[in-house]
């Protein structure tokens, strides 16, 4: 039953809302970190092109083919949403023994939820939702399983548990590390495990050098990490003799001038430095079926001869990147 | 291990001369077509041959050419020289590794882990700091 109700002896007064633990949000996309394209029924391909060299030296009268120098290469990547769904059945009447304010009221027959406990339980549905997506964006390999790529020791694996819709970040991350060339590769600026401040910013020192020029002034060039390093490097700053912050302050979030976003969801023991944004020039796209279906929750009774309710959510998703070539990481996650 | 090592560079210089058709391992494979160029040459006898054309599709390695690193070449690190400050430095902070791959700009790669996915300008040192 989808409903558990925990006991109590004490018969006082009771609150009459239910308090809920706090749920980790979608980080990744609340910091408005990727940019969401909707309207996808089935596929997406996003278009790439480049000019390679044009200039050469001056010819009176260009004659042949070979004069003319300069080739745009066009390329495809992929947005193809994926199914995944939530559904919960529960029966109100669960609520029975519970305190006075959250019992179902009606006739047996037509007994339902009080609105207000079925508030809270769709938020929390949601929440939990996003709790996932927030993790799955990153850390889902399709079809689910964790071969292929070996986490740092203590980590979640790539793949595990429900991430298996679709094909996250950090695969694709590593498998362009792995398998493309560049300049259609992700840069790889390092991949051994990070458990010191010091290896923190060794790695951002790294990761900086290694950034391409082109996109060294880009606004949108920002660093993503799990909490976990971003305590390391503030605690690791903060111990310094020569120190930028006291210990009651927090440093600032920024590393060479570029800002540094601490997320829920994204691997550990992993930097990231690209263009993120919300926009259309963010380099992190996903794709949606309709651009609510996130939001929608349907519920109803399970049917007509029940008395079970029923939550129900459906919702398609994929990520990908756009120019590879232009995100550096350093992940200790690795391919296997 | 050598010519494994120059196998990138190899594979982008022998587009220039003849067919190279590497089949893609990923479902998501992005291949680049290349308009391609006609190539004039001059035969001894001053005849033009302008047929030859050239494809240049270079989207992925092969299976074969991402090879694993480690042990092979082990016993051709050396310890840095001491005067390689900034790498002494970063061997410092990772004695957990015995031997550690510095690319051109400071990173730091395991020896055990694909080739391919490291710097292509990284060296391999041995571990001054290593603690077992």
């Amino acid at each position: 039953m989808a409903i558990n109700i925990g006991t109590s002896t004490y018969s006082g007064e009771v609150l009459e809302d239910l308090i809920s633990h706090a749920v980790q949000g979608n980080d990744t996309v609340d910091n408005g970190l990727i940019h969401i394209v909707s309207g996808i029924q089935y596929k997406k391909v996003l278009p790439t092109i480049k000019l390679g060299n044009i200039i050469q030296d001056n010819k009176p009268t260009p004659v042949t083919t070979t004069d003319s120098v300069g080739t745009y290469t066009v390329g495809e990547r992929y947005l193809q949403p994926e199914d995944f769904m939530v559904y919960l059945e529960f029966n109100p009447r669960d609520f029975e023994a519970f305190w006075k304010p959250f019992q179902p009221e009606g006739n047996l027959v037509f007994r339902d939820l009080d609105p207000a406990v079925q508030a809270k339980m769709l938020r929390l549905l949601i929440e939990r939702k996003n709790e996932f997506m927030g993790e799955a964006i990153w850390m889902s390999t399709k079809l689910g399983g964790t071969v292929g790529f070996t986490a740092p020791a203590g980590a979640t694996a790539l793949g595990a548990g429900v991430n298996k819709y679709w094909d996250g970040y950090m695969k694709r991350i590593l498998q362009s590390i792995l398998s493309d060339v560049a300049p259609e590769k992700v840069i790889s600026a390092g991949n051994t495990a990070i458990t010191t401040g010091a290896q923190v910013e060794a790695a951002l020192i790294a990761i900086y050098k290694a950034c391409p020029k082109q996109i060294r002034a880009s606004k949108k060039l920002k660093f993503v990490m799990d909490f976990e390093m971003w305590d390391l490097y503030d605690t690791y700053l903060s111990n310094k003799d020569v120190k930028y912050t006291e210990n009651k302050d927090v440093n600032d979030y920024r590393f060479k001038g570029k800002q540094i976003i601490p997320i829920n969801g994204i691997a550990e023991q992993t930097i990231i430095l690209a263009e993120f944004g919300a926009g259309a020039d963010s380099n992190f796209w996903a794709g949606v079926d309709y651009a609510n279906d996130g939001d929608i929750v349907k519920v109803d009774q399970l049917q007509a001869n029940s008395e079970l309710y029923f939550f129900q959510m459906r919702m398609k998703f994929d990520v990908n990147f756009l120019k590879p070539g232009e995100i550096v990481v350093h992940t200790a996650y690795v391919n296997a | 291990m050598a010519k494994k090592k120059e196998i990138v560079a190899e594979k982008v210089e022998a587009t220039k001369e003849k067919e190279v058709e590497i089949k893609a391992v990923a479902e998501d494979v992005k291949v680049e077509v290349v308009e391609p160029p006609v190539i004039e040459t001059t035969l001894p006898e001053g005849n033009a041959v302008t047929d030859f054309k050239i494809d240049v599709i270079v989207p992925k390695l092969a299976d074969e050419d991402i090879v694993l690193n480690a042990v092979e070449d082990d016993n051709l690190a050396d310890f840095p020289s001491e005067d390689n400050v900034e790498v002494i430095q970063i061997m410092n902070l990772n004695p957990a590794y015995e031997y550690l791959y510095v690319g051109k700009y400071g990173g730091v790669f395991d020896p055990s882990t694909f080739k391919t996915t490291m710097d292509n300008k990284a060296i391999l040192y041995k571990n001054p700091y290593f603690k077992k």
